[in-house]
This record gives structure tokens, sequence and C-alpha cells, in this order.
């Protein structure tokens, strides 16, 4: 049991959105088109289906959320599950049978519409008459601009976790109890995206006022579902919000968010019928299917994010560029990715961009990542090496990431790397080999990605990137990504981030071995569970109902 | 009897100082820093937003102020509070106690009844198909993990019966017998497992003292078997079993962790590994305390029961 550290590490993994870049033009769904290549979000319910009203819905997580401040921290146990469905957002992804699970583009929530009137500031429309929930102290009362602005003021106090996610923008502001203001630093195509991440959720002030923070609760919000208990470390239960501002839903009276921190448990209780979905690994699914047929089986197009390969520029020989070269060219993607994921992934270049058809195509990858050892061998010799002996670094967070660390140690051997594994548990991993600042010679591991491709390649790829931890200095790679920061036309900032995937998989600074696709079992009587982008904040519960025709075994 | 408790009592404030010290030293050496945790694999993080953070958890003071701050707080009975959750320490354990003690106590109780039972019939019936029958199924229970068991157990009646035990976590004064259905399976799972060890010293001791002298003269005496066996056998072969039912106890206090992960039940266990995971120092330093107490209170506990089995040990 690895629960809390694969929650922690892959929890915020997960549920950080991998974004899509768009700029309002005044329409709130005047976003851009993009498509993923994947097939769109599927649900089990037939075309055509009306959905129905009632019953309660049973999900799990992994693990309790810490508190209940959603302003003060960032695990998905708060932010996908439970309580997080009682609040609203200001903008959001949207989501259905169309959107794709890599197609992020941004919709209004609590906002009915915005404008950019001049390059730094967005004035959002707020809806009229949405009501927080009845539960005192807020007992129930309008929501406005106020609390817009108080919540976002709120969430960027310093040194909280979540605060990096509003520090582009210099000031909120409530011109009137239904506009919102906000001011920019500086123009930043990534606005928009990052405005719409989950973590960016409105509070109601008075709880704050009354309690000093939020972390005991209670939790009031203006979202689809109200807050009703929390036994810790069993379950969390929300219930229908009869009030909710998009009408006729939740189709469901509630929800109940088991805790069962262990797999095989959540499998029993899945087949079982105790539970309603179940994400889970290829290798479970089709246990399952053996034993329970009649449940349905997702499989989503992957993600932007993956297996990571990261090389340490700063020391010899890895800061000569054949050299990591080789290495890329010298490995087998294929092998390392199919040992653990049974042919299931896909190829990545490991930043979270705007939508699938903004990165390089899956053919051109494969093409460019084909193994070749005889033109590795080349290109090292060329170097002058004719060996090495170090270390390879391996994020032991789930065991996929240490058994096909250990695939590639041996394909490293085959171009004369002889590598020795050191395994890192997840927060070793977190602190001391992300962050620049690491001096080891190769690491290998999982790659969480910010909601949008500017912080990923602010981060990773800019020479001052926090997580610059290959220790590169390219000031050309630099301008590039500054360049396409401030990018608000979208056909050019595409041109730019095809231009930059291009020039960092020429450098090899870092590279990607790719990324699983998702599975997800679906009990036969659950509908409406949509596999788009928004789906990672578990928003598919407001469109979820459950066939009353099908029966529960439960 | 009442000196020998003080002292015992007295001689344990030096054994947690230095537990303190150790478990203070091992916590910060654990590579790893709270504060990157915290902050995510993902975020994108400003230094000075997490040296901000490091200044709210009070982390940015050097070591020996850290502890003594810590120290003082133990003193003081406050274990402080939990990085992560921003509760009372002792008050998350005492959530997570009744747990783990039902857990543990019902294990224990499973455990003493299977072993004491099989290891006396085992060393009376010594070198018969019986005692053949028993040695193995114990050694098999040493050698077979607690997860495999567990999850075996969780599995196949999913599958054959579709069935499941209760995975929620319900109080045994809230709903006796949904709180029974939750922890038999489990406690039944660890007590097997446990048995098996305590068995086989409960054989080895019952096939010592039944050599004895007095046994045989009491045979001699032509008192009836349950007699010889229970009451002046195996009250004698107790001792190192009873030591080391009090070793498993205290072990089960922080180490059901498997089990209550699979059974879903929130314990001790569990709460001293999520501590670890996200590298929570103030709820692993008292948690960690909180077990040496265990330890230490039951090995005085178990000292004193040594008096009550052998009247010839006087305190």
């Amino acid at each position: 049991m690895r629960s809390k550290a694969i929650a922690l590490l892959l929890g915020a993994l997960s549920l950080l959105v991998l974004g899509v870049g768009c700029v309002s033009t005044g329409q709130p769904t005047a976003t851009p088109s993009i498509k993923a290549t994947a097939a769109p979000g599927t649900t089990p319910a037939a075309a055509g289906e009306e959905p129905k009203y009632g019953g309660w819905l049973i999900d799990r997580t992994n693990d309790d959320p810490p508190h209940l401040d959603p302003q003060q921290v960032l695990v998905h146990t708060l932010h996908q599950y439970g309580a997080s469905q009682s609040w609203s957002t200001l903008l959001r992804y949207d989501y259905g049978s169309k959107v794709g699970p890599l197609d992020a583009t941004v919709v209004g929530d609590l906002a009915e519409s915005w404008q950019q009137p001049e390059p730094l500031v967005f004035v959002f429309k707020l809806r009229q008459g949405v009501k927080y929930h009845d539960i005192p102290p807020v007992n129930g009362r309008e929501l406005t601009a106020e609390d817009v602005v108080y919540s976002y003021n709120r969430q960027s106090t310093k040194g909280w976790q979540n605060s990096e996610f509003l520090a582009m923008v210099d000031k909120w502001e409530a011109p009137d109890k239904y506009t919102v203001k906000a001011t920019l630093k500086k123009p930043d195509a990534a606005f928009l995206v990052t405005l719409a991440s989950g973590y960016n959720k409105i509070i109601a002030k008075e709880v704050v006022e009354e309690k000093g923070d939020l972390k005991q609760g209670p939790v009031i919000g203006t979202g689809a579902f109200i807050f009703e208990k929390w036994e810790p470390k069993a379950a969390i239960h929300i219930k229908k919000n009869p009030n909710y501002y998009h009408k006729g839903k939740p189709y469901v009276e509630g929800v109940t968010t088991l805790l069962m921190p262990d797999d095989s448990t959540a499998q029993a209780a899945f087949r079982t019928g105790k539970l309603d979905i179940f994400p889970t690994q290829k290798v479970t699914a089709d246990t399952t299917k053996k034993t329970n047929p009649e449940v349905a089986l997702n499989v989503s197009a992957g993600s932007f994010s993956g297996h990571n390969l990261v090389f340490n520029t700063k020391k010899p020989p890895f800061n000569d560029e054949r050299v990591r070269d080789a290495i890329s060219i010298g490995i087998d993607r294929k092998q390392i990715m199919d040992t653990v994921y049974f042919g299931e992934w896909i190829y990545t270049m490991g930043i979270a961009l705007p939508g699938s058809d903004w990165q390089i195509s899956q053919e051109d990858l494969a093409k460019s990542y084909t193994r070749d050892v005889a033109k590795a061998k080349q290109l090292l010799a060329e170097a002058g090496i004719t060996g090495y002996t170090g270390e390879l670094t391996l994020a032991y967070t789930y065991s996929t990431y240490s058994d096909a660390g250990e695939v590639l140690q041996s394909q490293l051997k085959d171009i004369g790397f002889n590598m020795t594994i050191k395994n890192v548990d997840s927060p070793t991993y977190v602190s001391k080999i992300l962050p620049k600042g690491w001096d080891g010679d190769i690491y290998y591991g999982p790659l969480g990605l910010a909601p949008d491709a500017t912080a990923d390649l602010m981060q990773m790829y800019h020479s001052t990137g926090s997580r610059n931890s290959s220790g590169h200095n390219d000031p050309k790679l630099d301008k590039m990504i500054e360049d396409q920061a401030g990018e608000m036309n979208l056909d050019k900032r595409k041109a730019m981030l095809l231009e930059i995937q291009r020039y960092i998989q020429d450098k090899n600074y870092r590279t990607m071995t790719g990324a699983a696709k998702g599975f997800t079992l679906i009990q036969p009587w659950l509908k409406g569970r949509y596999f788009s982008f928004d789906s990672r904040r578990n928003r598919w519960w407001e469109e979820a109902w459950l066939d009353p025709a099908k029966p529960r075994n439960r | 009897m009442r000196e020998y408790v003080l002292r015992r009592i007295l001689l344990m404030i030096p054994t947690l100082l230095g537990v303190t010290v150790l478990v203070f030293m091992l916590t910060h050496l654990v590579p790893g820093d709270v504060v990157m945790v915290m902050v995510g694999e993902s975020a994108q993080f400003d230094p000075e937003n997490v040296e901000k953070l490091r200044q709210q958890l009070g982390l940015d003071k050097s070591l020996p102020e850290q502890y003594s701050s810590w120290v003082g707080g133990v003193v003081r009975g406050d274990l402080g509070k939990s990085l992560w959750t921003g509760r009372p320490v002792s008050e998350t354990i005492m959530e997570r106690l009744p747990v783990t003690f039902e857990l543990a106590l019902l294990a224990i109780a499973i455990s003493s009844l299977l072993a004491i039972l099989v290891g006396v019939i085992s060393a009376i019936r010594q070198d018969t198909p019986i005692d053949y029958i028993v040695r193995v199924m114990s050694i098999g229970g040493l050698s077979v993990p607690e997860f495999w068991i567990a999850t075996l157990i969780i599995v196949f009646p999913a599958i054959w019966f579709n069935y499941l035990p209760p995975m929620r976590y319900t109080p045994i004064f809230v709903d006796p017998w949904a709180n029974l259905q939750q922890f038999g399976i489990p406690a039944f799972t660890m007590g097997v497992r446990m048995s098996a060890g305590v068995m086989r010293m409960t054989r080895s001791q019952m096939l010592e003292v039944l050599r004895q002298d007095y046994i045989r003269t009491a045979w001699a005496k032509g008192l009836r078997e349950r007699v010889v066996i229970y009451r002046h056998a195996l009250k004698n072969a107790l001792i190192p079993v009873i030591t080391m039912m009090g070793t498993q106890f205290s072990s089960l206090m922080g180490g059901t962790v498997i089990v209550e992960s699979i059974f879903s039940l929130p314990g001790v266990g569990r709460l001293m590994l999520d501590s670890i995971q996200v590298r929570d120092y103030t709820q692993l330093q008292g948690n960690v305390l909180f077990l040496a107490i265990v330890f230490l209170t039951m090995n005085l506990i178990v000292d004193l029961t040594y008096a009550w089995l052998d009247p010839r040990i006087n305190y």
C-alpha cells in the first residue's frame, strides 16, 4: 500500500489539468475549436436516452482530504472528489459526449460572458440569482462579484499552495454587483485556461470570518451538490443542490465517495456492485470484465503527461547534445511502454498543450523515436564516449515507473551506459529530484503538468525555471517560451508551440517515453459519464444518471 | 510491588526522552521535504512562496530550536499540530486508536484461543498425525504473508458469492453488528497468522514443562489429565507465551497497516504510514512517541503478569 504517497504525487498529477490555450473574444464559448486525435469521451448511455432522476451514486477515492480549505491545499481528494462538487468556479472546461479527453475548451461557470477590452484587462459578467447553499452562516444568500474578488484575493495569499494559479493577476475588482474585473501583470495567453482550473474555487467569506479558515468547514458554495457529511477515513456524502444554477441538474440525489485505499478491495467492491465506477489498469479491467461481462469499459486517449526521462546537462557526458541524442534514439520507447501498459499508451511531448492537435503528431513522434542503436553508437563515438557508468534514479511511486525503468536500464546498457538503479520514494522525488539543482546523472519518473503549456515550459524548459532539473541554459529557448506566452493570436501561438516542441526534441534536455491510456469500468446502470477534459474534476457527476431499468446488485 | 511499578514508570522518562531525540533526528534525516511535497510536483512554485510556507509551518527555524519547541510541548502534554491538517496530533491519534485497539484486541483473542488450544493438543499428542498436521499448518501460517490471505478473503467471496464485507468504519457503540462484520474478517486474518508463532511457542513450552518432576508427581498422584495439563502444566508454560503475546499486541498497535488498508479501517497503522509518506513531521513524531509509550506500558503489564502466573516471582 502506497496509497498516500501515490495519492499525493499522482493525485496532483491526475488533477492538474492538461490545459488548452484559448483567448477570449468576447463570448464564453468562443474558444478555439480543438479536436482531440483520440475518440471523444464516451458514455454508456445510448444515443437519445432521456436522463432519469433519482438514485445515489457511489464512487471511491484512496484517501481523505487533509482538511476542507480548498484554497490551501492541492490534493485531488479535495479538488476532485467529495466536497469539490460543492464549490463553483468562475470559468470551467467544457464537457459532454462531443468533448474529447484532451480538449479543454473554456466555458463560463459562474461567469455568463467575458470580454478583453484591453490586452491586460478581462471583464467577467456573472450569472444573476446564483444562490449559496442554504447553510448558516451564509443562509442561501446571492453570490455577487465581491465574493469572487474576496475568494481570489484570499487564494493569492503568499505562501499558500494555490496562490500560483492566480499569480499572473495584478488586481481583482468588482465594479458592480455582477461584474468582475481582472487586471494582469503582463499579457498572458494562458490566463483563461489557468483560471478555469478546478483549483480556483469560489468560497463564502462568512465562513472564513466566523472560523478563521475553512479547514474544518462548513463547506458552503454554489455548486451542484451540497456537502452533507464527512465520516473521516470512511466516506464523504454530498446531496443534490435543488437551487443549482444549471437548471434540471444534477440528476442523482447524491454521491457517496467511499474511502478505499486498496485497489483489490475496490475491485471486489465494483464486482459486487458496491461501486458504480472504477478507474483502473488494463490488467485489472480485463480480469473484472471476465467475471462481470455486463460492465462497460472506457479506454481514454492518454494524456500529455507520462514517463519523463531527464539528463543532467550540467555534467559530462550529458552536457554533450550528441550523447543525449544518442540515448534518445538508442532506447526503445515501444518496448519500455509495452512492457508496463500492454500496448495501451501514446507518444507525448510532456507539455500541457491547448489540444492534441497542438502536439507533434503521433506518426511523427513515432518516426522520430524509432530505435536506432547503430546511429546511437555512431553519435557516441563522435562524442568520444565509449562507455559510461553512472546512476539512473527511478521514482518509486507506481510500480509501472520502476518496472519501465528496469527495461530502460537494460536498453542503456546496449549502448554502453551501465547505470545503477537508485529508487527514490515519492516525497524525495518531488523534493530533491524535480526541482532545479538536482545533481544526479539521469532520472526517470512521472511528470506532473500545470494547466497550460506556458507554465510547463517556464518551469521545465526556461533556464530560470524552478523545475529545470536538467540544468540547461538556453537563451534561444527562453526567448521562444517568453514570446509564445504573450501571443494572443491562436494560430501564431500554435505555430510557435510546435516550433518549440521541435526545438526541445532536437536538444533533448529531457524526453518522454510515452503516456498510458486510462481504463475505467462502469456499471451498466450508470449513464451520462463523459470522459471529457473536465471529467478530471468529476464535474461529470452533474450529468450522471442511474438507469432504473438496469438492476443494481449492490 | 508499588515501589517496583513506580521505579519502572520513572525509568520510562529517560527512555522516552531518548525516543524523542531519536524520532526527531530520524524524521528530519529522511530525504524529502514536507514543504515541497505540499507544493506538489506539478505546481509552478515560486521559491519566495515556498519560503513563506516554510515560515508559516515553523520549519525555517534551526533543528535544535524545532526540537526544543516540540519537546517543550510534549512535556506540557501537547504533541503539536499536524503540518498538513492543522489538527492537534493527539486528537488524531485518539480518533484512530479505538480502531487499532479493537482490531488488535480481537486478533490477539482469536490468536490466543487458537494457538493455546492447538499448541497444547500438539504437545500432549507429540509425534502423532495431529501433531504433524498442526506443525505443518503453523509453518504455513508463518510463511504466508498477511496481505495475501487478506486479499484472497476479499476477492474470492466477491467472485463466488457476490459478497463484500462492510467497508465503511462503524464504531462499535454505534452499530455493534456492523462493527463486528467489519472487524471480524480482518481480526481473524491477523489472528490466524499470529497464532502460528504463539502455537509453536506454547507447544515447545508445554513439552518442556510436561517433562518436569512435578508433573510426573501430579500424574503419580492420580490427578485427572485435564487438571494436570491445564492447572499444573499450562500455567507454568504460559510465561514466555504471555511475553510473546504482549510484544505482539504492542506491534499490532502500529503494525496493522496492510490489513487496515485492505479492509478500509482507519487505524493508527495507516496514520503512521500516511504521515511518513507526506513527511508530516509533527504527526509522525507524535505517532512514534505514542507507540513507544504503548510498548513500555505493555512491557510493564507483561512483567506484572509474571507475578500472577508464577508465585515465585515477587517484585
